[in-house]
């Protein structure tokens, strides 16, 4: 009976010829066995498909974007540029107030740490008190109870970005960096305006954990053409 | 086996990175998927995502899973972006779908048969990603390092283990998640 370890070994090459000559024979007459390689080989590819990201595939990203931009009309992006520029300039802010802290902070995290919850006017029916509490939780840095307000507007409206991007934070703040995570891949995974920002919050997230391996991989994700490509490399060379 | 469609040729054109085919997909394609969008509560803008989301992920597909087209590649991609544009508007919970789209109707059962494929194979490898991220961070390491670098010595070499340790670790890992996989 071959194990999954077996299997993977196998469909590595890492087998001795004489037992990869076994496997083989194995192979020949069962079909369990045929099923479990061909179903490592599936899982494989789809890992590498999800997981990684060359260089031809950051310039076909690109050369699709370019396209993107000749055949669709610009106006449409204007809203979202307004936000992009509402966010740049409390980048900005929040850069400010790092520039004068810095001296006194020696951790990355507490660094890069997003500090002030801007509440974008995007929609929010009978939640505006609610979403009021939260930012002026957040902007105390008082997470727990920022996260306690999120939490419901949250729960009620799960594909909001701006609502995912401050939870999880509030998660990564009162150490629930597992579920943070969880939040921020879905949100890193759509094509919102905070896609990148999740990515640079899951580094900071495995950055708390000091887990520097990960929060690099996550810093790599963010593309030059992304608001906080420049946040991102400046924190990547301090690690 | 299915026969390739001559259409395949756009396939190549994106494996290749061929900036005047793309241009022509999306002077042929673009006006399409945007009135499509447009007619169902999105905006230019979510027409020039989900265009170019449901591109890259035929690319990908075609790249890492050996995806063929056999179909033509018009109501290809058009119903790749029609079923993206339902799942964003599921997401968003405002399921007007107001315009019922009669080219559906028409679409040949090849076509649906290869836009379901790649949806699906799409959904799973982020199954596989999530399931992935439950790993340790240890054989995340390991198996990230190993996807991302062809050559094994090197990753050996940057995780600072033995090439030997690392062949072992990794096939422990990734039948780990194999079984993590399995079980969900």
């Amino acid at each position: 009976m071959y194990s999954m370890e077996d299997v993977a070994r196998f469909a590595e090459g890492d087998m001795e010829v004489g037992e990869r000559l076994k496997f083989e024979e194995a192979l020949r007459g069962d079909e369990g066995l045929r099923s479990a390689l061909s179903r490592y080989y599936d899982i494989h590819s789809s890992l590498k498909m999800q997981l990684t990201e060359d260089e031809d595939d950051r310039k076909l990203r690109q050369t699709l974007s370019n396209a993107g931009n000749v055949h669709f009309k610009k106006e449409a992006k204007l809203i979202q540029m307004q936000r992009y520029l509402t966010w740049i300039s409390a980048v900005a802010a929040v850069f400010l107030v790092l520039l004068i802290w810095a001296p006194w902070r020696n951790n990355l995290y507490e660094e890069y740490a997003e500090t002030e919850m801007i509440a974008m006017v995007e929609r929010s029916g009978g939640d505006d008190d609610q979403m009021a509490k939260a930012v002026k939780a957040f902007n105390k840095e008082d997470f727990s109870e920022a996260r306690a307000a999120l939490e419901p507007i949250y729960k009620k409206d799960p594909a909001n970005a701006m609502v995912q991007y401050y939870y999880a934070i509030t998660l990564v703040e009162t150490d629930d960096a597992e579920t943070a995570r969880g939040v921020l891949e879905e949100l890193y995974a759509g094509t919102s305006v905070y896609k990148y920002d999740a990515a640079f919050y899951i580094a900071l997230s495995f950055l708390k954990e000091e887990n520097k391996e990960r929060a690099r991989y996550w810093l790599q994700k963010i593309p030059e053409d992304a608001v906080n490509y420049a946040k991102s490399r400046e924190l990547l060379n301090k690690l | 086996m299915k026969k390739l469609h001559e259409d395949h040729r756009y396939i190549e054109a994106l494996l290749q990175n061929d900036q005047k085919v793309v241009q022509e997909i999306y002077a042929k394609f673009a006006g399409k998927i945007k009135r499509h969008i447009l007619s169902n509560s999105g905006s230019e803008n979510d027409a020039a995502d989900i265009m170019q989301e449901a591109l890259i992920d035929i690319y990908q597909q075609a790249k890492h899973k050996g995806f063929q087209l056999s179909c033509p590649f018009e109501p290809f991609l058009l119903l790749v972006c029609k079923r993206k544009w339902l799942n964003e508007l599921k997401k968003k919970s405002v399921l007007q779908v107001t315009n019922i789209d009669d080219t559906l109707l028409t679409v040949g059962e090849d076509v649906f048969a290869e836009a379901e494929l790649l949806e699906k194979q799409a959904e799973e490898a982020k199954h596989f990603a999530l399931m992935f991220e439950k790993l340790g961070e240890r054989c995340k390491e390991i198996i990230q390092e190993s996807l991302n670098t062809d050559s094994q010595e090197k990753v050996a070499e940057k995780l600072g283990v033995t090439y030997g340790y690392l062949r072992k670790k990794k096939s422990e890992c990734m039948a780990a998640l194999i079984k993590l996989i399995n079980k969900s």
